[in-house]
């Protein structure tokens, strides 16, 4: 397994399910503005302003998806784990991993639905996180990690 | 050897009653500023007085139930007041042993111990001994060297010459305190004595003094400026001095053992293979004078209250002494590279930056203080003069074994030095533009304290980026 891959294509699911669960939290606010509006008579453009910024955020979390889904991709070669993202605003990462001390498995609700984990990687003093990867595919990145890392001994 | 649990030296009590009384202090004047009105002075010195019983009695509690226990594997300890916690240690893991010792203890030959080991949660060490005999220390010290040479038993035997020592010097001393202040200690140094003098004095004092001030106009106000100015300057070199008074450095086997303070002496013992990194700071005082500052970065919190959070090994030397280094750390090569510099495109873009920062800071004074605001524009030339400065010390270069990072910050110029094994990870960042202009951040990271030291060279050359990475991966 030593080519670059992508995030599994169930992600973009994910993030778009998200993106409703933010638009979920405006309307929440927005509830509670219009509460306070007939109760306080706090002032309507408050609301509207809200509604504005609320559009605006879910339009471009919704739109970015696949820029975002295009430009994220990892690798796991023998000597080290690399991570890759964006384009725009593009950043780089090299993890050793004889560097790599622990590495944890979470899967929030939304991730466990599609049955996707996420993968943190810490080293002594740093974290690096693959957003999520299929079931199998963790399993067998932490026991390649693990069992790098009993051949390269390597205390911090 | 002592096998048995023991007590810490009974002079504990008085300062863990210090301690818990210290701790109560906030509580009581809150009281007092809630209840000023409600009560007689008369119950006010009964109340005082029976919650300075009960830290006393918290502390004796606190004592009978600490004791610690000394074998020939491990040290263990036993404390807490209701919930029991008890801490295993074996010599073999201690990373750095902190020793420190108050001035009012030296005649009773007392001093604290805290162990540290690579574990990395909290910001305390993993085990103290607050109040512990000289005796105890040395054991520790004694067996804990023991425990590492059974993990190397084929150590050559050196024909024992003294251990390479490093005393400073008055005039050295001297050279470290007047060159290590910079602009922001400076300044710092002004707002907490303004802070304090706040406190002090009362407020119709002050605002006759204002009056009088406005009276005797501005040339009085720059006077006082200028003499916080001074004050403040002359409380950092004290307290530089205080806390660097006759430093020694030895090297012990593979162990550096680093020795200062006048009121509380500490001592760090530190395994040579545990440094993170090697960090050499010059402030431009320092840079005007070719003088350098060696300090390393270890993986231990015995260092958070020291300067930048990393040991000091030589506060002061010339760059042409600079071999004496060697001798306490024989990683470090014997010349300095030739560092790939940034490019005149990166150290513009660097200017670029500061003024561009400076101009967010600028504008709003401007605008919102009319006359005096104008004064802010003063910031440009400071930043260009920065931005200049970073641009002009930005450089990396690399062998096959070591990694030279060097930036300029604030006027103050850091070199890094770190084997490729101590590298956590290494980060490329680029924008869309930069791409297509060639340049990139570096981000490598190194472990300090208990967290991360993330050293950023900005601008380099994509090549020079790209090749760096190879490099590490």
């Amino acid at each position: 397994m030593s080519h670059w891959e992508q995030l599994p294509l169930k992600m973009k699911t994910v993030w778009r399910l998200s993106a409703i669960g933010s638009a979920i939290a405006w309307l929440v606010i927005l509830a509670i503005l219009f509460v306070c509006h007939t109760i306080w008579h706090w002032p309507l453009w408050i609301m509207a302003v809200i509604l504005g910024l609320g559009v605006i955020e879910v339009i471009v979390e919704l739109v970015i998806i696949p820029y975002r889904y295009r430009f994220w991709r990892y690798h796991i070669a023998d000597k080290a784990v690399e991570i890759e993202r964006g384009f725009f605003f593009h950043k780089q990462t090299a993890i050793p991993i004889n560097r790599i001390q622990n590495v944890t498995l979470e899967a929030g609700p939304l991730l466990q639905w599609q049955q996707l984990k996420a993968v943190s990687i810490e080293t002594a003093s740093t974290t690096h996180e693959i957003e999520a990867v299929l079931p199998h595919t963790a399993e067998h990145l932490k026991q390649q990690i693990i069992a790098l890392a009993q051949e390269a001994r390597d205390d911090a | 050897m002592t096998l048995k649990p023991q007590h810490l030296h009974p002079l504990a009590l008085i300062q863990f009653s210090t301690r818990t009384i210290r701790d109560t202090f906030l509580y009581v004047v809150l009281a007092v500023i809630f209840c000023k009105n409600q009560l007689q002075p008369a119950s006010w010195i009964i109340i005082v007085c029976a919650l300075i019983g009960l830290a006393i009695v918290v502390a004796i509690l606190r004592y009978w139930r600490f004791t610690y226990q000394i074998t020939p594997t491990d040290i263990s300890i036993n404390k807490g007041l209701i919930f029991r916690k008890q801490l295993q240690i074996p010599y073999s893991r201690i990373q750095t042993l902190q020793v420190k010792q108050w001035f009012y203890l030296k005649p009773f030959h007392l001093t604290a111990v805290s162990i540290e080991t690579s574990g990395h949660d909290g910001d305390d060490a993993d085990a103290s001994l607050p109040v512990v005999s000289q005796q105890i220390v040395d054991e520790l010290r004694r067996l804990k060297r023991a425990s590492g040479q059974l993990e190397q038993p084929k150590q050559p035997k050196i024909i024992k010459n003294a251990d390479p020592t490093y005393a400073i010097n008055w005039a050295d001393l001297n050279t470290y305190a007047l060159t290590s202040m910079g602009l922001v200690p400076i300044l710092l140094g002004i707002w907490a004595l303004y802070n304090k003098l706040d406190d002090l004095v009362p407020e119709h004092f002050k605002s006759q003094t204002i009056n009088s001030l406005v009276h005797l106009g501005t040339l009085m106000l720059v006077g006082v400026l200028l003499v916080g100015l001074l004050l403040s300057l002359v409380l950092s070199y004290l307290s530089i001095i205080q806390r660097y008074y006759h430093f020694k450095l030895t090297l012990r086997g593979h162990e550096l053992v680093t020795e200062k303070g006048f009121f509380q002496r500490n001592t760090i013992t530190a395994a040579q293979n545990r440094i993170q990194a090697v960090v050499l700071r010059q402030t431009i005082l320092r840079q005007l004078f070719h003088l350098i500052s060696v300090q390393v970065l270890l993986a231990s919190t015995a260092t958070t209250d020291e300067d930048n959070d990393s040991l000091v090994i030589l506060p002061v030397i010339s760059e042409t002494n600079a071999a004496v280094v060697r001798h306490y750390l024989p990683n470090l090569p014997e010349n300095m590279p030739r560092y790939n510099r940034i490019t005149r495109g990166g150290k513009w873009r660097l200017i670029r930056n500061a003024m561009l920062e400076a101009l967010v800071l600028v504008v709003p004074i401007c605008w919102f203080f009319r006359p005096w605001g104008l004064l802010s524009l003063l910031l440009f030339p400071l930043a260009w003069l920065f931005g200049w400065y970073a641009g002009r010390n930005a450089g990396v270069v690399w062998d096959s074994r070591l990694l030279f990072l060097q930036i300029g910050k604030h006027l103050h110029r850091e070199t890094y030095v770190v084997e490729q094994s101590k590298i956590q990870s290494v980060t490329l960042k680029e924008t869309f533009w930069m791409k297509s202009a060639g340049f990139m951040h570096v981000v490598v990271n190194i472990r300090q304290g208990n967290g991360n030291a993330a050293v950023e060279v900005r601008y380099l050359p994509t090549a020079v980026g790209q090749q760096l990475y190879d490099w590490y991966r």
